[in-house]
């Protein structure tokens, strides 16, 4: 069953700028998880903001096609690549800061106290609950957002690169709760890490200028268009932690073949 | 487990009430009364729990301004001469105008700091949406206030970072500011451009949905009014009042 479908979908964030999407045209499929790839300008956030249904907040736009959703209840709930901005300010506790959208969408206080314990604790942060959000570190703040997010229990999950700011630690328990929520939850998440991709795919759109390359299982996506992942930082690293590596394949192989079979030696072949 | 109990805020009207009553006998009583009002206002504020944040802001920011006031009044207001210091003569009328003001100024910026420093954003926010206000205003209103931490909190960061670059932190605090004044300008646009950003946050928190959230009744915070701290509130700021409709035909 479809979630999410872009008809011949194209945005401009003004007439006289280069569409930031043309042409999208993506059926996005229930409980599953996929992932936009592509380079900075290729159009990922305008992407998750459109699967959002909050790219009409820009005064100058203009768009052609549409996004539709099937079932009209469906609830999308995004965590957005300027996490800062996601933060409101408008409570002095990361409780009520989690509790914030859960009173917009009117629910019983007990419902609320119980859905944002209960994401606190998923997420191993009940120890910031009565913490002013204005004191956190930047990965604090991007767990919180995260929380946030999550304590509305969307049906599907739209996430702007989600591990800009997070340390290692927090990257792999990050990945950790994602590959958990696979399979019960419609993912979509922008993001160029090569692991996170490994771990939690089904499905990859490659972007490029606006427009999708690819799109399909990783394999395909990878056979198809992997050449160019090379060129994206996270990925030539993890060719070149390959190269250096005693089995791996010559330098001359291409940067895709080597990006990838890096990323599955250190998840430990896991797809 | 974080239970409903610790979201339970007092709200005492009080603190608003001797913030109006100040500020109207700023602006309707005589002079001569001003010094009493000043005096009063001045006890109450010392009195109260965060007193230290009343007058940091007043002696950071207002003395200096009403000090400058009295230099330039006392030099350039055309009256008879009060003071001879060297050169210098300051005028009488000069320097009455700048009390004038001066008080004023005190009686103002002190009662604003004195609610500001003992009610919160946040209590204010939820008294606001619980009276009825309109839930876009109080954001607004919210966000003006908030904007000035975070501001300063940006301006922190840039400032470790200058010093991180060489800037010399131990110079006077003319210098210093002569470094950060440039930053200014990009700062508070940089803040306006993520204004767009905050916008569609607030959205897809479901900031506009279609029920009004003042219309429900599932905000966590629970606001306890202490009626007492009003009826005292409200008595005064009418005896303030009618202090000042007296005055008019005395």
């Amino acid at each position: 069953m479809n979630i999410l479908i872009f008809e011949q979908y194209s945005y401009s964030y003004a007439p006289d700028l280069q569409a930031a999407l043309k042409d999208i045209n993506l059926e996005i499929k229930k409980d599953e998880c996929t992932v936009i790839l592509g380079p900075s300008g290729a159009g990922k956030t305008t992407f998750c903001l459109a699967a959002a249904g909050l790219l009409t907040s820009y005064p100058a736009s203009v768009s052609s096609g549409t996004v539709k959703k099937p079932v009209p209840t469906i609830r999308t709930a995004l965590v957005m690549q300027n996490f800062y901005s996601q933060i409101t300010y408008l409570r002095n506790t990361v409780f009520e800061e989690v509790a914030f959208p859960l009173e917009n969408m009117g629910l019983p206080r007990p419902e609320i106290f119980k859905r944002v314990n209960d994401v606190l604790s998923q997420m191993k942060i009940q120890h910031l609950a009565m913490r002013n959000p204005l004191e956190l570190s930047g990965g604090e703040k991007q767990k919180i957002v995260i929380a946030t997010a999550l304590a509305q229990k969307p049906d599907v999950l739209i996430l702007d690169e989600p591990l800009s700011q997070l340390d290692p630690e927090s990257t792999s328990y990050l990945s950790d709760i994602l590959h958990q929520l696979k399979g019960s939850i419609t993912i979509i998440i922008a993001e160029n890490d090569p692991y996170l991709i490994l771990k939690i795919a089904d499905k990859i759109a490659a972007l490029s200028n606006g427009e999708i390359v690819s799109y399909g299982d990783v394999s395909t996506v990878f056979n198809s268009v992997g050449g160019k992942l090379v060129e994206l930082p996270a990925w030539s690293i993890c060719a070149r932690e390959y190269e250096t590596a005693e089995d791996g394949l010559s330098s001359s192989s291409p940067g895709y073949i080597l990006g990838y079979k890096a990323a599955l030696k250190k998840l430990g072949g896991q797809k | 487990m974080v239970t409903p109990e610790e979201f339970k805020k007092t709200y005492n009207p009080l603190y608003q009430y001797v913030a109006f009553s100040a500020i109207a006998a700023a602006f309707f009583f005589r002079i001569e009364a001003q010094g009493i009002i000043l005096f009063l206002l001045l006890l109450v504020a010392t009195l109260s729990k965060n007193r230290h944040r009343i007058f940091r802001g007043f002696l950071k920011f207002v003395l200096p301004l009403i000090l400058i006031g009295y230099i330039i009044n006392g030099l350039f207001f055309v009256g008879s001469p009060a003071v001879i210091i060297g050169h210098l003569t300051f005028k009488k009328e000069g320097l009455i105008f700048a009390t004038r003001v001066g008080l004023r100024l005190t009686i103002l910026v002190i009662s604003i700091g004195y609610f500001f420093a003992n009610v919160d954003n946040d209590t204010i926010s939820e008294y606001l949406i619980g009276k009825g206000a309109d839930r876009r205003f109080v954001y607004v209103y919210i966000l003006s206030v908030a904007m000035v931490q975070l501001l300063r909190d940006k301006l922190r960061r840039i400032y470790i970072a200058q010093s991180a670059r060489g800037l010399d932190t131990t110079r006077n605090i003319f210098v210093r500011i002569k470094y950060l004044f440039p930053l200014l300008v990009p700062l508070s646009l940089t803040y306006l451009a993520e204004s767009l950003d905050r916008g569609i946050a607030l959205k897809a928190a479901g900031f506009m949905a279609d029920k009004k959230r003042n219309e429900m009744a599932s905000s966590i915070s629970e606001i306890v009014i202490n009626n007492r701290g009003r009826t005292i509130g409200i008595i005064l700021f009418l005896i303030t009042l009618a202090i000042a409709f007296a005055q008019m035909f005395v």
